[in-house]
Parts: structure tokens; C-alpha cells; sequence
């Protein structure tokens, strides 16, 4: 697992991915936080959280696109699954470089919370929430996105259909919001992951939220070990 | 050291590799020879641990590559077909990459590594980037990748496949220099007879002959074998040839014709006027004899054409 999580970090060092993953970040988060703090003289990020993680659900899935679907372009899953590695340690690898570049991207915007230290006093315990929405839900799409990449062949058909799922779930998210307080909405609070980052972008740290964003996590890594583990018994390789 | 068991592997309603069985033991060099589609590279594929055989089994050094595939996979170093490398990486971090994921202990990789790239000759190239390499060079990282893991077997897949002449007589003498258990598969015949002592001659996704490749080549002493069809009894007919002076060996390959039986007659010089004179005076009819062809290349397209 350390040496695939390595030769990722290399990989993403390389090429673009990663940069482009920051850059967006960084661009959005940047003009949210100079629109609705500096501009509008506000002490709440919560408009930058939820903004960040609406450009974490386009973003996410080109960070993703390569890890696997990038290795059955290239011929490299040759490589990986004559190793002495597990597919459990091949995606726990891939998945852990991708959070490292997520964690990474939103390191860099606990700037703004301290560019509002300068003018007041924010509550850390909310920033540490907000902050742990935004990194849940980052997290759970970047498990989407290597579940895709590992059934298609080509990096750019797995970042469309990661999109696809993404796309899915900010319109399900919108018309959830359509039918007011009725049973439709309430079962969309149960399954679609804005509902439950919202606890954290309003400040709470939910137990039922975070078990939520860990175990839909969880289950998209398992989807990925058993579609890995699956090639091996057919051709071996995607069509 | 590598042993296949029945191993068959089905896609669709196609065998792509039907019944192999062989054992290569440690220190030999095997070769698995075919035309493209003949199934070696699933082979391959299936020994590595690549993919997973439909039927059968298969274990290296005893360990099975299905119940325990990271300890099987651990002894074995496999150059695929057109040596695929991480093209943004460069030729030391793949190396490093490849020890780190093979779990070479800390305290040897500086120096195996420094001895890969010595072997290899690649002193000058480990800081460029794979993607700005030559195929050439794109190889021999590939193969020091592989041999910097220090591995018990080493299975290669096409290795000199679409190289320069000169290179491809580079990299057959540095494979010809490792002192290592070796498969390859190839369809280049040249290459078993370079890199090989025991050949198998995969067709259609069988093994349909295997042997060493002495026995199969002419010698300088010439062996020949010739092909004979008498309108005998089984019996009288490997009299007949027995008694023949000359004759090192006589082999009845069955009958193809009611009445006739067909045989190979082994001996060091051209017995066919002798064999045509015997069965004249013995009154047997000789329907057919013919000498057949003793190099590799020819038993190999007649194994895979029919011819």
C-alpha cells in the first residue's frame, strides 16, 4: 500500500491533475471567501463551505479519472497486479494519495479563517467543522471516482461518468429542495451527501452524518477491491 | 519452481489456453513458442497471477498462486509485452518503485538498484523521464525494474519485440548473462534458440510438443528422421525397420489408413533407399516414405500450419 500511495504522489507531482485540482480549489474558494468575507464584511464561511463543496463535485472526479482507468490505458495494472500487493492495498494506495492531494487543497484555504482572526474572533470549533464537511464529502466522491475509474478503460470515461454520478447528485439535491418538508425530502436527507455536510457546514459534528460519509465511503472502496478481484477471473482486463 | 496443472482458461465459449501442464524447474530456461493468438501471453498472464486460470492450477515454489497469489507473485518478476512504465516517472523513482512494492528490505535497494542500472547500462538515464526514453531504453529500465526486485523466476513476454537489430542483440546478451530461472514467450524463433534449452510449441492454446531444443534441432552429427506408411501388421512393420542397420529408433505414430501403419525412423544418415529395398524383399507394400524435417522452424510450422 505505501509503495502504490508513493508512486502516486510521484505521479501526481508529474502531471497536471493535482495542480489543476488545487488551482480550482484554491480559484474558487478564493473568490467565495473575497465575495461574502472581505467584500460583504462577514465573519461566517459558511457561504465559502458550501461552495467549496459544490467545486469539489466537479473537481474531485479529475483528480480521480487516472488512478485506475490510467493504468489500463497505459498497460501499467500489468505491472501492479503481478505485484506482491493486495487490491485492498492497491486502492487503499491510490485512495489515501488522492486524500492526501484533498487534504492538501484545503490546507491551503485555513487561510482564510486566519485572514479573519484579523478582524474578530471566529468560532475554531465551527471552522473545524465546516472544515470536516467539506473533507467528508471530498472524500466520499473521491471513493466514487475510484470505483469508476476501475470499470472503465480510459481516464476520460472515467471522469464522465463520475461526473455523471455528480452531476446526478447536486440535481437530486435541487429538486429535493423543490418538494419542501414532505417524505420526498426527508428520504433525500437520508442519501444524498449535501444534506448530511450541511450539518457540518452549520457548525455540528453529527455522529449519524459522519457514520454516514464513512460507511457510503467504505462501500465504494469495497466496490472497488471487488471490481479489481472481478477482472482477474475474466479477461483480465476492461472492455 | 513453476509448475502448471491442467491450466485452462475460457473467454466466452473460447479456450484461449486449453490444458497446459509442465514444470520448469529451478535454474531452466524455458521458452513457450507460438504465432500471435497461439495463447501465450494469457499464459503468461495466468502464471503471474495476472489473471486467474478457469481451470487448474498453478504454483511457484510450491506456493499457489490462487490460495496465496502475494506470495507467489513475490517470486516472480514479469516483463510484459511492450514493457508498460509509468511514463511520468523517472528511470530511479520506477526503480526505487519497483523494490518498494516488491518489499526488498531498506537496507539492500541503494545497492541493488546500483547493480540493475550496471547490468542494464543505464548510469546516464536514471534522472530522465520514462516518456522522453527509447523503446530501447524504455526496456532496459523495465528489465532492471524487474531485476532490482532480486526475483526467483523471471517470466518475459515478447522482450525484444519491436526493437532495433542491434538492440534486440544487446538485451539478448544481458538476458543471456542473468543466471536466473527464466520463462519467455515469444513467437521469435531466433530468441528460444538465443535465450532457451527447452522449448514448448503452443498452438491454438495448447502445448502441442515440448521438448529440449537439441532434440528438436539437427546436430552436427545430422540426425535424420523419415516418415514411413507400410500395408503391414503393427508388428511386422517395427520388425522390419528394427532390423534395418542404421536405424537408432523406430516410433509407430498409428494409422491413418485401414490397412497401414505409419512410422518415424531415427538414424544419422538417409536410410530411405534401405528402408525401400528391405520392404521389397520382405514383400510389404511401401506406401509412403518421406524425411521430415528436424530444425525447430520446421517442426514448428508443422505443428502449427499442418504442413
Amino acid at each position: 500500500m505505501r509503495a502504490v500511495y508513493k508512486k502516486e504522489m510521484i505521479l501526481f507531482s508529474h502531471t497536471m491533475q493535482a495542480y489543476l485540482f488545487m488551482a480550482g480549489i484554491l480559484l474558487g474558494g478564493g473568490l467565495l471567501f473575497s465575495y461574502y468575507n472581505i467584500i460583504g464584511k462577514s465573519m461566517d464561511l459558511k457561504p465559502v463551505w458550501r461552495g467549496l463543496l459544490y467545486i469539489e463535485l466537479v473537481l474531485v472526479p479529475v483528480l480521480t479519472m487516472r488512478l485506475m482507468a490510467g493504468e489500463h490505458a497505459g498497460g501499467t495494472d500489468l505491472l501492479l497486479m503481478t505485484s506482491p500487493v493486495s487490491a485492498w492495498g492497491v486502492t487503499m494506495g491510490k485512495f489515501l494519495a488522492a486524500l492526501a492531494v484533498l487534504a492538501s487543497s484545503l490546507g491551503l484555504t485555513l487561510i482564510y479563517p486566519l485572514i479573519l482572526c484579523l478582524f474578530g474572533s471566529p468560532s475554531w470549533a465551527r471552522i473545524a467543522a465546516g472544515y470536516c464537511g467539506v473533507f467528508l464529502l471530498g472524500m466520499l466522491v473521491i471513493s466514487v471516482g475510484l470505483f469508476m475509474s476501475s470499470l472503465v478503460k480510459r481516464p476520460l470515461s472515467a471522469l464522465l461518468s463520475t461526473m455523471g454520478v455528480t452531476l446526478f447528485v447536486i440535481l437530486a439535491d435541487m429538486a429535493a429542495t423543490w418538494f419542501g418538508n414532505g417524505v420526498i425530502s426527508t428520504a433525500a436527507s437520508w442519501v444524498l451527501p449535501f444534506c448530511s455536510a450541511a450539518y457540518f457546514t452549520n457548525g455540528f459534528l453529527t455522529v449519524p452524518a459522519f457514520v454516514y460519509f464513512i460507511s457510503i465511503t467504505a462501500l465504494f472502496l469495497y466496490l472497488t477491491i471487488r471490481s479489481i478481484e472481478h477482472a482477474k477471473w475474466s479477461k483480465g482486463r476492461r472492455l | 519452481m513453476i509448475e502448471a496443472r491442467n491450466v485452462s482458461k475460457k473467454i466466452g465459449s473460447h479456450y484461449a489456453v486449453k490444458d497446459a501442464s509442465f514444470l520448469i524447474r529451478s535454474g531452466e530456461r524455458a521458452a513457450f513458442l507460438g504465432r500471435s493468438g497461439a495463447g501465450k501471453t494469457t499464459l503468461m498472464n495466468i502464471l503471474t497471477g495476472y489473471t486467474f486460470a478457469s481451470d487448474g492450477s498453478v504454483s511457484v515454489n510450491g506456493i499457489d498462486m490462487l490460495k496465496y497469489p502475494v506470495k507467489a507473485k513475490g517470486m516472480i518478476g514479469y516483463l510484459p509485452k511492450n514493457a508498460p512504465l509509468y511514463p511520468y516517472m523517472t528511470a530511479e523513482e520506477y526503480l526505487l518503485f519497483a523494490c518498494e512494492i516488491r518489499r526488498v528490505p531498506k537496507a539492500v535497494r541503494a545497492m541493488n538498484i546500483a547493480l540493475a542500472i550496471e547490468h542494464l547500462s543505464l548510469h546516464n538515464k536514471r534522472g530522465r523521464l520514462i516518456k522522453n526514453m527509447s523503446k530501447a531504453d524504455r526496456q532496459r529500465v523495465a528489465i532492471a525494474g524487474m531485476l532490482c526486485a532480486d526475483p526467483l523466476v523471471l517470466i518475459l513476454d515478447e522482450p525484444t519485440a519491436g526493437l532495433e537489430p542491434d538492440d534486440v542483440a544487446q538485451l539478448r546478451l544481458v538476458l543471456r548473462n542473468i543466471q536466473k530461472t527464466m520463462v519467455v514467450a515469444t513467437s521469435n524463433i531466433q530468441e528460444v534458440t538465443a535465450l532457451c534449452s527447452r522449448v514448448y510449441i503452443m498452438h491454438e492454446g495448447s502445448i502441442v510438443a515440448h521438448d529440449a531444443i537439441e532434440n528438436f534441432t539437427q546436430t552436427a552429427g545430422g540426425r535424420k528422421r523419415i516418415s514411413v506408411r507400410l500395408a503391414a501388421g503393427r508388428s511386422t512393420g517395427l520388425e522390419l525397420l528394427k532390423n534395418i542397420d542404421g536405424v537408432d529408433l523406430v516410433e509407430c505414430t498409428g494409422s491413418k489408413e485401414p490397412g497401414t501403419y505409419d512410422y518415424i525412423v531415427d538414424s544419422t544418415a538417409d536410410l530411405r533407399s534401405d528402408i525401400f529395398r528391405s520392404a521389397a524383399k520382405a514383400g510389404i507394400v511401401l506406401l509412403g516414405l518421406k524425411p521430415m524435417s528436424v530444425t525447430l522452424e520446421d517442426v514448428f510450422y508443422q505443428l502449427t500450419c499442418g504442413g
